[in-house]
């Protein structure tokens, strides 16, 4: 028999136990599951859908340069294969919890490599056959079949989905089904190539390397065959990428996990704190006995290491067992991947246990160094409340008995308390605030359609002249502009966020009508002549990107900024439009001359109108978008941007984000609901004399609900003012020097983050409400009176 | 005013009950004084509990102006505690983080600036006009009951029931505290318990308990009134 083990004390007080290893593996558990999921549904599908992980691929431009390239890879030694194949189509694939979804690019393979592609991707056929040359086949991989819900004998075609199949215009029939650990598609490329909707698609290709060769074939083919007229993307370019997006949610998720870990550390802090109280004639006799504080404090921070480590492992193994049946019940039968023990994040909740053994070890040492033996063993009787007396006042509260008086005599409490609950609601509503700032600032890309609306075809055909008729002869529509949309820059929305800005290429008359239609100001330089390389682009860009009249984008030698896109010829920036004063107004178009696009040999595509931008009569946008809408929903082919259209497509994508961060909030609260309903329950067993002697006194149970109700607003209130403080003076900081200068802004205001803000202050109150309720009922003055007395 | 008819509180453990008060009747007056006396285990707690309306009686009832307890709801009840009784406890019980002058608020009707003033005339008057602002653990024991009588006078109730009040002080301290107990007779009726006949040696009425039973009663005034007529 150890008495002064470990483990003795928290055998004896296993309620207690319970309750701290329960908070820190809810938390651990908490935390491991948003950290897991979001790597599952956001990063990971980029590698596990790669087909980068097992070939290398390379894009040329042009079939004459493709001949060149293919031969000058080749001839390297420490290249195995070079298989060409037709790339461009692809379909959509729904994620796991709705949002955006994923990209699955089909291949078009030759019936001479279709055995070798099959082989180098470990891939069998599980049902069906394979697909026949000049047919128009599909096989999948059995979890793209299953998260589209496909069979051998399905067909795909945009009727069936326009969502998840909008590029397939012509009818695909699933040939069959194949076993592989990859998210595969293939098609003929010998039928591709002879379609009249694919014959102009690119010819690529796939490389692979002489097994112990693929860093040398790698470095070949990103220093060598990389140019302004060839794609590469290899293995090492998916490490670059999935470690940027890595860096990137660090970034987010590290500032959550420790300020959550630090708001845990004070809960439990405040819960040792008064443990600690109430073991305090154990130190004092031990102390008395002979151990010094030295071997006390370690001793105490020993348990609560053991403790914090106990928590950490149950909660890693619930999260692993959540996560198995998540894996189990929603991720498998949708096709999707699922890594259920990984490393990463268990490591990374760690800084729960060690903030509250650090949090604790601090704690421990400071109330030992004032530790009186004799002091404890003559005040022996004496409960927690004596080794914290509030200091001599001068005057007295006129009201006694108001949570302000509580709190002003238990700053201690009071700061554990409202720090805690103001660092969870902080560390939930900044990453939301920051999100609303990004995406609110990405709106003013939706505004370009607040004066006009998009018919496009899908990729690789002309817009029915008929149609394009139609529209203009309808008697809400005033000019239907042939356009041609060039994806050329990219703006930096902090923290990590890109978005694409896109250049219209429109013939000279149509860019005057738009610059009037938009009241477009030049703020400098002039619009893009006709027949010149020549774009103008909107102040925001020039602003984010640092670029000037003069300027030239897309040259890959010379980019225009860090990590800007190579574009087949140069363009020169020949004017800037003024950002409007009225943020509302602002929006982000950019100007090309379609005449140029045209008449150049490197935008072959450009024959080809697939976009024609529709302005409306005056007061009539609203009807003009109706009719569009209605009267091409049932043409596949056709496509019909709108604002509202564009707007509630972007609300789907918040609401991805807004659903991960409201699971995260949910546990966030339900923990900080449970840690405060703990501490009043404690609470309440502290005071008890305290409430049976009000009761006593003719103070009704409801009033003393009613009374610690008002003292957890009190620290709640205190707790949101704080955490709202500190949001906007982060958003302030955000808005005015990082967003500004950047030329970017947003509403700090916006209601909606400022909504999640409140889950966690009425979760407390909830279960504050809750928990005195129950123990206040029990509550019996005679009781309390006679066992002191 | 106060009456308590054939009072009984019985305590189940297990199988076997225990009358902890049996069958006591007690009527109390305006302005008396009404010592309860008897050894520990007595009852003579219960029966004030009971008469107070802090314990409910197995059998038997409580009447305040003739009105039932038992026909009063619990809610009435305790509000009865927080106007018309106060309590002085053998232990001070007052409320640790909070000044001698704010424990006595705790108990004033209303927490203005008026009842302020009078719990501060009030504590003066019970000596302690210099120590308002100090907390329970910087009094002394005899200056911490003094602070309960002040809480259990502030709100001027019509019975102050004192349970042991000078249990745990000196003899010279306790009969001070019984001092200012009497004092308020003028204004209301006192209820003391005690097992100290000392201190009850001006109570206009005393009864006497044993094993839960009345085994004495002794009333001065009829007493006196007895002799007058004599």
């Amino acid at each position: 028999m150890k008495p002064l083990s470990l483990f003795t004390y928290y055998r004896r007080h296993k309620g207690h136990t319970a309750l701290l290893a329960g908070i820190i593996s809810l938390v651990t558990m908490g935390l491991y599951l948003a950290v897991a999921l979001s790597w599952a549904i956001f990063i990971e599908p980029a590698r596990t859908n790669s087909m980068l992980l097992k070939f290398n691929v390379v894009a040329p431009q042009g079939d004459e340069w493709a001949a060149t390239v293919m031969a000058q890879v080749r001839a390297h030694p420490a290249v195995e294969h070079v298989i060409p194949y037709i790339g461009g189509q692809g379909i959509s694939l729904p994620e796991v919890i709705g949002g955006d979804s994923d990209w699955l690019s089909l291949l078009g393979v030759w019936e001479q490599d279709m055995a070798l592609v099959l082989e180098q991707y470990g891939a069998t056929v599980k049902e069906g056959r394979l697909v026949k040359p000049r047919t128009n086949g599909v096989m999948l991989s059995e979890n793209v079949a299953a998260n589209l819900g496909l069979h051998v004998g399905d067909v795909i075609h945009n009727t069936v989905n326009p969502e998840f199949y909008s590029n397939i215009a012509d009818p695909l029939e699933v040939v069959a089904i194949l076993e592989s650990d990859m998210r595969l598609g293939i098609l003929s490329a010998e039928y591709m190539s002879n379609h009249e909707i694919y014959r102009n698609f690119p010819a690529n290709f796939l490389v692979t390397a002489r097994p112990g060769h693929e860093a040398e074939v790698d470095a070949f083919l990103r220093n060598a065959i990389q140019s302004p007229h060839t794609f590469v993307r290899t293995r090492q370019t998916l490490n670059e990428e999935m470690a940027s997006a890595y860096r990137q949610t660090y970034v987010l998720i590290v500032p959550i996990i420790v300020i959550i870990a630090a708001a845990v550390a004070l809960v439990i802090g405040a819960i040792n704190r008064i443990a600690f109280a109430r073991r305090l004639p154990e130190f004092g006799v031990l102390h008395a006995a002979g151990y010094s504080r030295r071997w006390l404090t370690r001793h105490l921070t020993t348990e609560i290491a053991l403790l914090a480590a106990l928590g950490w492992t149950l909660g890693v193994l619930a999260s692993w067992g959540a996560l198995y049946g998540l894996k189990l019940a929603v991720f498998a039968p949708r096709g999707h991947a699922l890594a259920v023990i990984t490393a990463a994040p268990a490591l990374l909740v760690l800084a729960t246990p060690l903030a509250v053994t650090g949090f604790a070890r601090a704690g421990f040492g400071r109330l030992l160094a004032r530790m009186d033996a004799v002091t404890i063993i003559e005040r022996g009787e004496l409960g927690p409340e004596a080794t914290s007396h509030p200091p001599t006042v001068a005057a007295s509260a006129p009201k006694p008995l108001a949570a302000a008086t509580f709190y002003r005599r238990h700053k201690g409490r009071a700061a554990l308390l409202t720090g805690a609950m103001s660092l969870m609601i902080i560390a939930v509503v900044l990453v939301i605030f920051v999100f609303s700032a990004t995406d609110d600032a990405r709106r003013a890309r939706l505004s370009n359609l607040k004066q006009m609306s998009s018919l496009r075809t899908r990729l690789g055909s002309s817009l029915d002249m008929g149609v394009v008729t139609q529209v203009r002869m309808h008697p809400s529509v005033e000019r239907v502009i042939p356009c041609l949309e060039m994806t050329m820059l990219h703006i930096t929305i902090p923290p990590f966020t890109q978005a694409n800005i896109n250049a219209y290429g429109v013939y000279a008359e149509d860019m005057a009508y738009l610059v009037a239609l938009y009241d477009l100001i030049l703020k400098e330089g002039h619009l893009p002549r006709p027949n010149t390389n020549e774009l103008i682009i909107p102040e925001v860009v020039a602003q984010n990107r640092d670029l000037h009249v003069g300027d030239v984008i897309g040259n890959r030698e010379h980019p225009a900024y860090p990590g800007a896109m190579a574009l087949p010829t140069d363009f020169v920036i020949s004017g800037i439009f003024a950002t409007p004063a009225a943020p509302e107004d602002e929006n982000w178009l950019a100007f090309v001359s379609l005449e140029f696009l045209q008449s150049h040999e490197a935008y072959r595509l450009s024959e080809f109108i697939d976009q024609f931008l529709v302005a409306p009569k005056a007061g009539q946008k609203a009807a003009m978008d109706e009719w569009l809408e209605s009267e091409f929903a049932p043409m596949p082919e056709i496509g019909v941007v709108t604002y509202h259209k564009s707007l509630v497509a972007a609300r789907q994508g918040m609401r991805t984000t807004l659903l991960t961060m409201a699971l995260i909030e949910s546990v966030v609260a339900v923990v900080a609901a449970l840690a405060l309903a703990v501490l009043n329950v404690i609470s309440v067993a502290q005071r008890q004399i305290e409430f049976g002697v009000l009761h006593a006194l003719g103070r009704a149970r409801r009033w003393l609900v009613w009374r610690t109700v008002r003292e957890t607003a009190f620290t709640t209130g205190a707790a949101w003012v704080i955490s709202a403080w500190v949001c906007l003076s982060g958003l302030a900081i955000l808005q005015f020097r990082v967003f500004a200068p950047l030329g970017l802004h947003f509403n700090l205001f916006s209601p909606l983050p400022w909504l999640f803000t409140l889950p966690i202050p009425v979760a407390v109150l909830a279960a504050t409400i809750g928990t005195m309720s129950g123990t206040l009922s029990r509550l019996d003055p005679v009781a309390i009176i006679e066992r002191r007395a | 005013m106060l009456r308590g008819e054939n009072l009984t509180l019985t305590y189940k453990d297990g199988e076997s009950t225990l009358d902890a008060v049996h069958e006591v009747s007690v009527a109390i007056e305006d302005h008396q004084f009404v010592g309860i006396l008897g050894p520990s285990g007595s009852g003579k707690s219960s029966l004030l509990y009971m008469l107070s309306g802090l314990r409910k009686p197995t059998t038997g009832e409580v009447y305040l102006d003739g009105r039932a307890y038992g026909k009063i709801a619990e809610r009435e009840r305790v509000a009865l505690r927080r106007t018309e009784f106060g309590f002085v406890f053998q232990q001070h019980f007052l409320i640790n983080y909070l000044t001698a002058l704010e424990n006595v608020m705790v108990a004033a009707p209303v927490q203005d600036k008026a009842h302020m003033e009078q719990a501060k005339a009030l504590l003066a008057d019970l000596g302690l006009g210099d120590k308002l602002h100090r907390f329970p653990y910087e009094l002394s024991g005899g200056e911490r009951q003094r602070v309960a009588i002040a809480r259990a006078m502030i709100h001027r109730p019509r019975v102050i029931f004192a349970d042991e009040p000078t249990g745990l002080l000196d003899r010279r301290t306790g009969l001070q505290v019984m001092a200012l107990l009497r004092g308020y007779r003028d204004q209301g009726s006192l209820i003391a318990v005690t097992h100290n006949p000392e201190i009850l040696s001006e109570a206009d009425l005393v009864i006497t308990l044993r094993s839960g039973q009345v085994a004495d009663v002794k009333d001065r005034v009829a007493r006196a009134a007895k002799e007058v007529d004599r």
